[in-house]
């Protein structure tokens, strides 16, 4: 708990997880300095930084000055495995150079489960190559794999919301996953900023406390709570998610959100967390007990008219 | 002390395809410094080893290894 407060530089702050994670942030006394390739809204305790990750100078000017980067910026969906390591790989080099220049010690970097298993998608190779270079960076590191995260303001898994919506939820085959609310995700974020002898070279899987985590069905059974409707469960057969993940890719190509590389990955088995990785319980534990949060991101979902 | 020097010229071997400025390898020369690799290089070179000699280095070891001697003592280690 050495580090007050400072200034921490932020990257994917305009996203889902860096939005609340921005605003924690703030709440927690940090003036960020946060990445943008956009113009936006003036807003107390921020310094918005025009610029990318492929902008070494945009990453200089984000740097100076900070005690601490919080790197949350990703590429998700990619149309070739170049997009993903241009993002993924490319990009963290770019901000562990811009750090190391600035001498901040401090890094903070958003992985994914997926990354465990590499084999699985380009996705997941990528983001496993980009813990590789943060974990050789000689900087005070640690790295967070998020399993799904839900809330307010998801646009990846509302698929499954607007499915449930209608009353039939197509799931991958049967499987387990581990969940996390986006608002516990970035508490857990800020908790770490500060550095921590127990945090430093570290890998941590953290979830909603759910111990094994939830099976496919089971999650769509609690979505269908959350919006008030008994649903339909039909669990589709893995070469039927890759022909209609092509077709996806066909029909709405770069926009495309069931890529053949996230089938692969949906596919899996297990996406728990491995509970011995996760974070201490001293520095945080998960606050929203899942079907509360899934029932407030519902709420969410209608209020913007999305359901 | 055959063991080490067949070891040396294994790496070297592996280092060649990364070595685009010719430099001479000796057991002092360092990856970041002499060979002017920055930390994607390292990373894909360091995938080569580990698929050539079927081991996994960790990041905690690649952190502590700079020159080529060091590396060859890691991998000669790994593979015993």
């Amino acid at each position: 708990m050495s580090a007050k407060p400072g200034v921490v530089a932020l990257t994917g702050a305009t996203g889902f997880v860096g939005k609340r994670t921005l605003s924690r942030l703030v709440e927690a006394g940090w003036h960020v300095r946060a990445l943008t390739r956009r113009d936006q809204h003036k807003r107390a305790g921020v310094t918005w930084v025009r610029g990318s990750l492929d902008s070494t100078s945009s990453l200089a000017q984000l740097c100076d000055g900070a005690i601490a980067v919080l790197h949350i910026a990703g590429v998700v969906n990619a149309a070739n495995a170049a997009g993903f390591e241009a993002g993924n790989v490319t990009g963290t080099a770019n901000i562990l150079a811009a750090a190391k220049d600035a001498g901040i010690k401090r890094f903070v970097h958003i992985s994914s489960l997926s990354a465990r298993e590499p084999g699985l998608s380009i996705y997941g190779a990528s983001k496993l190559r980009g813990e590789k270079l943060v974990g050789t960076s000689m900087l005070d590191w640690t790295i967070i794999r998020p399993p799904g995260v839900y809330g307010p303001g998801d646009t990846e898994m509302f698929d499954l919301f607007r499915m449930a919506s209608r009353g039939f939820v197509l799931l991958p085959p049967r499987g387990q996953i581990s969940l996390i609310h986006v608002d516990d995700l970035a508490r857990l974020l800020v908790a770490l900023l500060p550095a921590h002898d127990d945090a430093t070279a570290r890998v941590f899987e953290a979830d909603d406390g759910v111990v094994g985590g939830w099976a496919h069905e089971g999650f769509a059974r609690a979505i269908g709570w959350a919006i008030g409707r008994r649903v339909t469960i039909i669990h589709a057969p893995r070469f039927l998610l890759k022909l209609a993940a092509l077709g996806d890719r066909f029909f709405r190509g770069r926009k495309a959100k069931l890529t053949p590389d996230r089938a692969n990955y949906l596919c899996h088995p297990d996406w728990t967390i491995t509970r011995a990785a996760a974070p201490p319980a001293a520095l945080w534990t998960p606050q929203v007990e899942t079907r509360a949060g899934l029932k407030e991101t519902a709420r969410w979902y209608k209020a913007q008219g999305w359901l | 002390m055959t063991d080490r020097s067949e070891m040396f010229e294994g790496l070297k071997g592996l280092i060649e395809p990364f070595n685009k400025k010719g430099v001479a390898i000796t057991d002092a020369t360092t990856f970041a410094g002499d060979l002017e690799w920055d930390s994607l290089t390292v990373m894909d070179f360091v995938a080569e080893v580990e698929d050539a000699f079927d081991i996994v280095i960790t990041m905690n070891m690649q952190a502590e290894i700079e020159n080529v001697g060091q590396l060859v003592d890691a991998v000669t280690k790994l593979t015993d």
